[in-house]
């Protein structure tokens, strides 16, 4: 299964970010190789609906977990469609979100967050 | 905690009560001037820009001339009337531009190029009352709902080693750049006055303020003008279940105020600045924060 | 001639200057504050059309689609999202620029049309008067402003109302005008934005000229600064709470004998600065 985490690091005991759609960089986690590799989101820069680039940009990726802060309405939108699940992840490290999700102690984002403060 | 302040209608008093409220909260507060075209609200504090960088906002188009055979095609596909054939040569209207890329999608010779581009200034100031997070948009330029964002993630950037409050000083009008300073607050004060225009507009921002789900709060400012339309205004409010907090009367030394770059809460001898701390311990005990 | 009036700052009195000077000049009235639309408030216009206003949005047929992502690669709004189950649009960031059409390969992309707003065509007291206004929750205003001037191309005599600031509204706004007048306030908020708003028109080559709005006796701030900048002082309004009241009320100020002369001295020098720069612009000079 291959993982996306919202990172502020192109590391895995960097620290996540709870941002999804202008969130630096994604990790994507490979749980058979356990390989991980850094994406730029260049979906930072959008003027408007970088939550939706940023899903459009994992969906790509062929992730089918999201682990990150917040998804906002359009962003759960995509990754629904996608057929991605997104997971909620506080203040934490890469891998340390991994862990939690493979440890199965996240809970499924169903609702549309606010934008983190 | 996150306040925004807006109005609709311009001039109603936005400034004057974002910088009242900032003056009374403590200085961990930070403000936020989201009016990116014409941004004020650090007119009213002595201060120093101590942190400055350029804003890269919306993409534009630019023709390479060596490469341009001036075919017209992009001419016939921009919608928004920005490419013309000038003295000879293809050229853009970067005013124009809306960064759509339609014409570099046409263009056979590969001669447009789409970049982002330095459309503003974000900048942080320091004053006696804490920091202020703010830009200066380039005057024309496209995309200030980005600008808008930018602004508000800078402020998050410095307040994010605490559990912070923030208080935002919008922008007039409906449109995107309200839309993005609204988004993501908790409360929401709409600064309103007894005018036929100023009711108007009232309605029309309280609509789009529902939709964000924000909890609204109104303020009638200069309500002496017309104490008919105050009354409909509360009339409406009460109908509407958005609690007006306060009235303000007619004060001319608010201008004086302005000009002197002191908030008017700060004039003990004003009418207006008296009825602005009575609104501002209103808010804090009916929002308990 | 095709004269804007914009100020920068919000409430410094853009409606009422225009609504009260196209009466005494006879001009039409066009209200491209788009988001906040007030000029039919003073003018209380007899409405005798509305025109929906629609941008258009992509329509994708499934049957030719092949999912290849191209359309939504190539929108710079992110309106579009490619999901294995098909194209997905988010209408409210969709500008309508065509570009998704050019990049379909499939020809699997129509248009079609969705409202955004509307305008509204009527006449006042032997003026024609328009005016625009944006569907709440729709952030952008800009093809209200386009239709609002592409109906009124042919009217040659017309005074267009922007909305505040300098953003893409007040450019379009601005588009081929042949003078813009600027109106301020004594404050140093006034002041602060009518600088942008005088760095907005000079860009875009526009002759202007400035009306002082609430003007104070023994302020004269943006007099000097018209003088330090060599522009054009059109007039001045005095401050007076007669005049608040008044506005409140949704009159025109005109209907007092006491401001319709200042309305008229006003519009007398407007014109006459205006026809004298745009003239000036024509002959190169």
């Amino acid at each position: 299964m291959t993982i996306a985490v919202s990172s502020t690091e192109k590391s895995m005991s960097g620290t996540a970010d709870l941002r999804f759609g202008r969130c630096k960089y994604f990790a994507v986690y490979n749980t058979l190789t356990k390989e991980c590799t850094f994406v730029e989101n260049e979906a930072i820069n959008s003027n408007q609906g970088a939550g939706i680039a940023a899903s459009q940009t994992v969906a790509g990726l062929k992730a089918e977990v999201v682990l990150t802060g917040n998804l906002g309405p359009k962003a759960l939108n995509v990754l629904n469609a996608a057929g991605i699940n997104g997971y909620k992840i506080g203040q934490t490290t890469i891998e340390n979100a991994i862990s939690a999700f493979q440890e199965k102690k996240l809970s499924q984002i169903t609702e549309p967050g606010r934008p983190q403060k | 905690m996150q306040l925004v302040v807006i109005s609709g209608k311009g001039g109603t008093g936005k400034t004057t009560i974002a910088s009242s409220f900032a003056y009374l909260s403590d200085s961990d507060l930070i403000k936020i001037d989201c009016d990116v075209d014409a941004s004020n609200l650090h007119l009213m504090f002595d201060g120093e820009d101590i942190e400055k960088s350029d804003f890269y906002g919306a993409k534009a188009a630019e023709i390479l001339s060596d490469k341009c055979i001036n075919c017209n095609k992009c001419i016939e596909t921009c919608r928004f009337g920005a490419i013309r054939f000038i003295n000879g040569r293809t050229l853009i209207e970067p005013l124009k531009c809306e960064g759509c890329g339609a014409c570099v999608l046409v263009c056979e010779e590969k001669a447009i190029t789409l970049d982002h581009e330095i459309t503003g200034t974000t900048l942080i100031t320091k004053t006696q009352n804490g920091l202020i997070s703010r830009a200066e948009m380039i005057p024309g330029a496209e995309g200030s709902g980005k600008l808008v964002t930018k602004v508000r993630q800078n402020a998050n950037i410095i307040g994010s080693n605490k559990e912070s409050d923030y208080i935002i000083d919008g922008s007039p009008g409906v449109g995107c750049a309200v839309m993005a300073s609204i988004t993501g607050c908790d409360y929401c004060v709409i600064v309103t006055e007894p005018t036929q225009s100023g009711f108007e507009d009232f309605k029309r921002i309280y609509e789009l303020t529902t939709y964000f789900g924000v909890k609204g709060f109104a303020i009638i400012n200069k309500y002496d003008i017309n104490p008919l339309i105050s009354d409909q205004i509360k009339k409406f409010c009460s109908d509407v279940n958005m609690p007006v907090i306060g009235k303000i009367p007619f004060d001319k030394l608010v201008g004086e105020s302005i000009n002197a770059g002191c908030p008017i809460v700060s004039y003990e001898q004003s009418i207006a600045g008296q009825s602005i701390i009575k609104i501002w311990n209103e808010f804090k005990n009916r929002t308990g924060e | 001639m095709e004269i804007v009036v914009l100020s920068g700052k919000g409430g410094t009195g853009k409606t009422t200057v225009a609504t009260n000077l196209a009466q005494v000049l006879n001009m039409n009235y066009i209200d491209c504050d788009v988001e906040e639309p007030n000029g039919h408030i003073f003018l209380k216009p007899t409405i005798e059309k509305q025109i929906d206003v629609e941008i258009l949005n992509p329509v994708i047929d499934k049957d030719k689609c092949t999912l290849c992502g191209k359309c939504a690669e190539a929108c710079q709004f992110n309106a579009l999202a490619t999901v294995p189950t098909g194209v997905m649009l988010f209408k409210e960031l969709c500008h309508g620029c065509g570009a998704c059409m050019i990049a379909c390969l499939q020809g699997a992309i129509t248009e079609v049309g969705r409202s955004i707003g509307i305008v509204s065509v009527g006449n006042t007291d032997g003026i024609s008067f328009m005016s625009g206004k944006l569907n709440i929750k729709e952030p952008m205003g800009g093809p209200i402003i386009s239709k609002l001037k592409e109906i009124s191309k042919f009217d040659d005599h017309k005074l267009l109302d922007s909305s505040p600031g300098t953003s893409c509204s007040v450019v379009k706004t601005l588009d081929g005008a042949d003078y813009a007048l600027l109106v301020t306030e004594p404050t140093k908020f006034g002041l602060h934005d009518l600088k942008l708003a005088v760095a907005l028109v000079k860009e875009m080559g526009i002759s202007h000229g400035i009306i002082v709005n609430r003007n104070i006796e023994g302020n004269s701030m943006i007099q000097d600064y018209c003088e330090s900048e060599n522009i054009d002082l059109i007039g001045e309004i005095p401050f007076s709470r007669k005049a608040a009241e008044l506005y409140s009320q949704g009159l025109l100020l005109i209907d007092n004998p006491e401001y319709k002369m200042i309305f008229e001295t006003i519009g007398t020098k407007l014109i006459k600065e205006a026809s004298r720069r745009s003239s000036d612009a024509i002959s190169g000079n």
